[in-house]
């Protein structure tokens, strides 16, 4: 129980890097962010349309992420996600570590 | 992701606001779908596919959309609180399903959190509350110690007042106040005057208490001075009632006293100085250019300066004292302050005001308060009783639920939600209880409770409603859910057990209820009987003299119509012989004081011809009153020696009659005979011939407490005399009047027999000397009254909690029982059976709560001056009624055992 917890969590903390990621670039309606992040994965992570709702969801209870209704090109209603201050500073943080991971993988690895 | 606690607090917030628009919410994110599915569909259109394959693919790539939902809805939250209202909804059938259970319970709840909520609005509004002042945690009242002349508490004398004021550097300021009574009329107006409440103040008090105006201002330091203009600051009260609201009454005149005084300043109704009912202030104006320092006999308050402690002002004033007696070295011709400090072991003493705002009350409110506590306590014990006896009945069904899947966590929530909604059902009666107990409180409360009108139900006392409500309903569910062990539910359904340890346990569980409430319902009975002891024991004392057929009237003459001394005389002279005429009166006459009501209570040393004279030590201090021939024989006073004094008019002023307390006092002689023709004189000063001749002694009275010590009386004749310090003129005067019949009778012939003497002075305190009697020990009916309430509900509820617990042992017994009556055991034997399980819970408790009283009782008596031991009868008598009570509620179960068909009983499985 414990691991699947914690495998999971690593899940939803990379999804939401990928998310925060995004969105950093533009705002995003839900459609348009699923087909993104598959495209940007080139499909290695397997995250399914559906994953995006409540990886969103959390974003925005931690203050992360806004959102709001406007139409798309196409004339839709739809709603946009874009990426607050918060979210940004959070993203930077967690950005910075991970580099720091990536360069202490590479000293490591390197090494051998 | 980092996720910090900052984030989760955000997460909690915006999960509780989303919770209230939750419908909202999920409709949204169905238009969202909706949104995601045209476009998946168009751009599947958009790389070649017909529309009717995209449309097929498009809800393929979002296959179980409802599935999305769900993971959105648990994101959101909102499935913890769809569980609690399943959880609350299954709670409330589970209940009404119970309807006698349901109701015993929310009652119990009722009872509990309505009586403790009321005691607590009580003790909130009276004590807890700070006084309704700014600053009101710098007041201080500041008084002496006198222990050496038997005070523990004095107020300040003029001369002390003053060098405080001078001398100190602790206080912001400091004000000093006498409480008055006065007739008011209004100027020119031909109506009968009425009575009312004020006080004397110096000109610092109305800035010292932050006094609101509404119009006008406080009368100033100017105007509080010896022969200052007259003037009075009135109430919001007054003003409503005597000038209709009128916009234009500054500035109006008012006869206080018969004396025009001009109208400064109307108070907001909000304040309240020195309680509740006194209506008008005028200014004390104390001489501070006076040869002598006058008697301790000016209440005083201080504010201190922000950051002096208590104790800081207590050490400083103590430091000063000796100076005071450089500032004003006499209080009276030959005795020196010092002298006076030396001798009465003086000390300071500052405490919060707050304590001379509650003042006696604080023992009421302990014994309240405790009343409360245990009444909540047994309620909570026999809710508890009851849950752990209907999750009992559940056990199965809730280890079917364990083993099927159910967490123990949604198990514990259920439990949780039932005693959640059965609190709120008690916590809502209860408090229309309290509402209705604090009005029942307030209504039934002795005069001169402090702060009566602020008493209610505040916000704090519904906080505190709510709070114990969630208190009692997470405690009781949590004696439930451990007792349960849910935990082990399902194994023990498993193994097919039925639980035989852990029900011994639970047996037992049960039993420390029951017998706890049985012991603190003994003490609150056992408790309210002391007091009924005490309170009957008062009525039957004796006090000193006779009110069965006594009236009593106060009659207060204005300085205006009656300029001098003679003037009064004279109508106390009149007004006797009138009254004496009525038909039914027996004998009549007027003192300066009435026995067991603290108006006209003047102390001061006397000195008698048996001491030698050593003028260092001052002799006790004793009451001093003016009296008239007939006030003896009306009030029923004994005389034990001598004679009676002269007629009014005809009275000498060299004569003193005495009580026996000094005869045998001053010449060792308690019948009075050798007292008789030896002096007495309340001064030392030798420039006077001060002597007065003993011509009567009689017998002692109960003076201020009917349990407390008596103080000896010395009554002086109501003359004129030209030596001012023998003058004892009564300008309020307490008229006495004895008749042969009912003294209710004869109320209205003897207030027109005081009109015609004199139709401009209002007769006040109208009453039998029997009511009088009564008022006085007014306090400790009160106390009898919450006690034998609370005693009273606490042995109801113990009873049903004793009900219930051999109820249930009854039925869970049943086919053991049967067995045994099977086997040929006699119906008689398994009801004694039963009873004795009762009796012997019973029994336990009362032992229990009895040794508890007699060792509170010990410190009752340390608290508590004046109380008799508790009689054996009383410890004795409340217990076994108790019992007799617990042997009833255990004989309807025992007699539903005796009378089971064994046959029934035993296939009934």
């Amino acid at each position: 129980m414990a691991r699947t917890d914690s495998a999971e969590q690593v899940l939803q903390g990379t999804l939401d890097l990928l998310i925060l990621k995004t969105l950093s670039l533009e705002p995003m309606h839900g459609w348009g962010l699923a087909h993104r992040i598959q495209a940007l994965s080139r499909d290695a992570l397997q995250v399914g349309q559906g994953s995006i709702y409540p990886a969103v969801v959390r974003l925005e209870q931690r203050g992360w992420v806004s959102t709001h209704w406007r139409t798309t090109e196409n004339n839709r209603r739809a709603k946009y996600y874009a990426i607050t201050s918060a979210g940004r500073r959070a993203l930077g943080q967690e950005l910075a570590s991970w580099k720091r991971f990536v360069a202490a993988v590479s000293l490591v690895m390197d090494a051998t | 992701m980092r996720v910090t606690r900052r984030d989760r607090a955000r997460t909690f917030v915006a999960r509780m606001w989303e919770s209230v628009h939750r419908k909202r919410i999920m409709t949204e994110f169905d238009d969202e779908l909706r949104t995601h599915l045209e476009l998946e569909t168009a751009y599947n259109v958009q790389r070649g596919m017909t529309p009717e394959d995209a449309a097929r693919a498009a809800k393929i790539a979002i296959d179980g959309a409802h599935a999305w939902r769900d993971e959105v809805r648990d994101a959101r939250g909102f499935s913890v609180i769809d569980n609690l209202v399943r959880d609350i909804r299954f709670a409330f059938r589970q209940l009404r399903r119970t309807p006698a259970f349901t109701a015993s319970i929310a009652a119990t709840l009722a009872i509990g959190i309505g009586a403790t909520t009321a005691v607590f609005a009580v003790l909130d509004s009276v004590i807890l509350r700070p006084l309704p002042y700014p600053n009101a945690d710098r007041l201080v009242g500041v008084w002496w110690s006198l222990p050496g002349m038997g005070f523990p508490l004095g107020p300040q004398s003029l001369s002390t007042y003053f060098a405080i004021r001078r001398l100190s550097h602790s206080f912001e300021g400091i004000a000093a106040f006498d409480r008055t009574a006065v007739n008011v009329a209004s100027r020119g107006g031909d109506e009968r005057g009425e009575r009312l409440t004020g006080a004397a103040t110096t000109a610092s008090l109305f800035p010292l208490l932050g006094a609101r105006f509404i119009a006008g201002r406080p009368y100033t330091a100017a105007e509080d001075v010896p022969n200052g203009t007259p003037v009075v600051v009135i109430s919001e009260g007054m003003w409503r009632r005597r000038f209709g609201a009128d916009p234009k009454v500054i500035g109006k005149q008012l006869l206080v006293d018969g004396r025009a005084h001009t109208i400064v300043g109307v108070v907001a109704s909000s304040f309240h100085f020195p309680d509740d009912v006194t209506q008008l202030w005028t200014p004390i104006a104390l001489d501070s250019a006076a040869a002598f320092g006058g008697p301790f006999a000016h209440q005083s308050f201080a504010l201190l300066k922000p950051g002096v402690t208590i104790e800081q002002a207590r050490r400083e004033l103590t430091r000063l004292m000796p100076r005071m007696g450089e500032l004003y070295p006499d209080i009276a011709p030959s005795m020196r302050l010092t002298d006076f400090l030396n001798q009465a072991h003086a000390g300071i003493v500052v405490h919060p005001m707050r304590n001379d705002v509650v003042g006696g009350f604080g023992n009421i409110a302990l014994i309240a308060a405790f009343a409360g506590v245990l009444l909540f306590a047994i309620a909570l014990a026999n809710a508890a009783s009851l849950l752990l006896t209907r999750a009992e009945g559940r056990q199965r069904e809730l280890a079917l639920r364990v083993v099927l899947g159910a967490s123990t966590r949604r198990v514990l929530a259920q439990f949780v939600s039932e005693a959640l909604l059965l609190g709120a059902l008690g916590g809502a009666a209860g408090l229309t209880i309290a509402i209705v107990g604090v009005r029942q409180l307030v209504g039934a409360a002795p005069q001169g409770i402090p702060r009566l009108s602020e008493i209610g139900l505040h916000p704090s006392a519904v906080a505190f409603a709510i709070g114990i409500t969630i208190a009692m309903a997470f405690a009781c569910s949590a004696i439930a859910w451990l007792r349960l062990d849910v935990r082990n539910l399902g194994k023990r359904l498993r193994d097919g057990s039925r639980g035989g340890t852990a029900g011994r346990d639970r047996q037992r569980a049960r039993r420390t209820l029951v017998v706890t409430q049985v012991a603190f319902a003994t003490l609150l009975v056992t408790g309210a009987a002391f007091l009924l002891q005490n309170a009957y024991r008062l009525r039957r004392a004796d006090p000193g003299f006779d009110a069965s057929h006594t009236l009593t009237a106060w009659i207060s003459l204005p300085t205006v119509t009656y300029p001098h001394d003679s003037d009064a005389v004279h109508f106390a002279q009149r007004l006797v012989t009138r009254v004496r005429q009525l038909p039914g009166v027996t004998a009549a006459g007027v003192s300066s004081k009435l026995p067991m009501f603290g108006l006209g209570s003047t102390y001061t040393p006397v000195w008698s011809d048996a001491d030698p004279g050593t003028s260092t030590t001052l002799p006790p201090s004793d009451l001093a009153l003016a009296a008239s021939d007939g006030f003896f024989t009306a009030l029923g006073i004994p005389l034990v020696a001598g004679r009676d004094f002269q007629p009014i008019g005809r009275q000498s002023p060299y004569e003193a009659i005495i009580d026996r307390s000094l005869a045998r006092l001053y010449w060792g002689d308690s019948t009075g005979a050798r007292a008789i023709g030896r002096r007495i004189r309340l001064t030392q000063d030798p420039k006077s011939d001060s002597w007065y001749t003993v011509i009567g002694v009689v017998g002692s009275v109960a003076d201020t407490s009917l349990a407390g010590p008596t103080v000896g009386v010395v009554y002086l004749p109501n003359v004129t005399s030209p030596d001012t310090n023998r003058s004892m003129v009564m300008r309020v005067m307490a008229l006495a009047v004895r008749s042969s019949g009912d003294p209710r009778a004869t109320r209205t012939l003897v207030e027109r027999a005081i009109a015609d003497v004199d139709a401009s002075v209002p007769p006040f305190r109208v009453k039998p000397m029997a009511d009088v009697l009564r008022e006085s020990t007014a306090r400790l009916w009160f106390m009898v009254t919450i006690l034998t309430t609370t005693g009273t509900i606490a042995l109801l509820l113990a009873a049903i909690g004793l009900y219930g617990v051999l109820s249930y042992l009854v039925s869970s017994r049943a086919k053991e029982m049967s067995i045994r009556m099977a086997m040929g055991a006699l119906p008689s034997t398994v009801a004694a059976f039963v009873t004795r399980q009762g009796v012997a819970m019973a029994g336990t408790g009362v032992v229990i709560g009895a040794v508890a009283f007699l060792l509170l009782s010990r410190y009752i008596e340390s608290v508590q001056s004046g109380l008799s031991r508790p009689a054996i009868a009383t410890v004795v008598a409340a217990p076994v009624a108790l019992l007799c009570i617990t042997v009833l509620a255990s004989w309807v179960p025992a007699r539903r055992a005796a009378r089971a068909d064994p046959a029934r009983a035993l296939s009934a499985d």
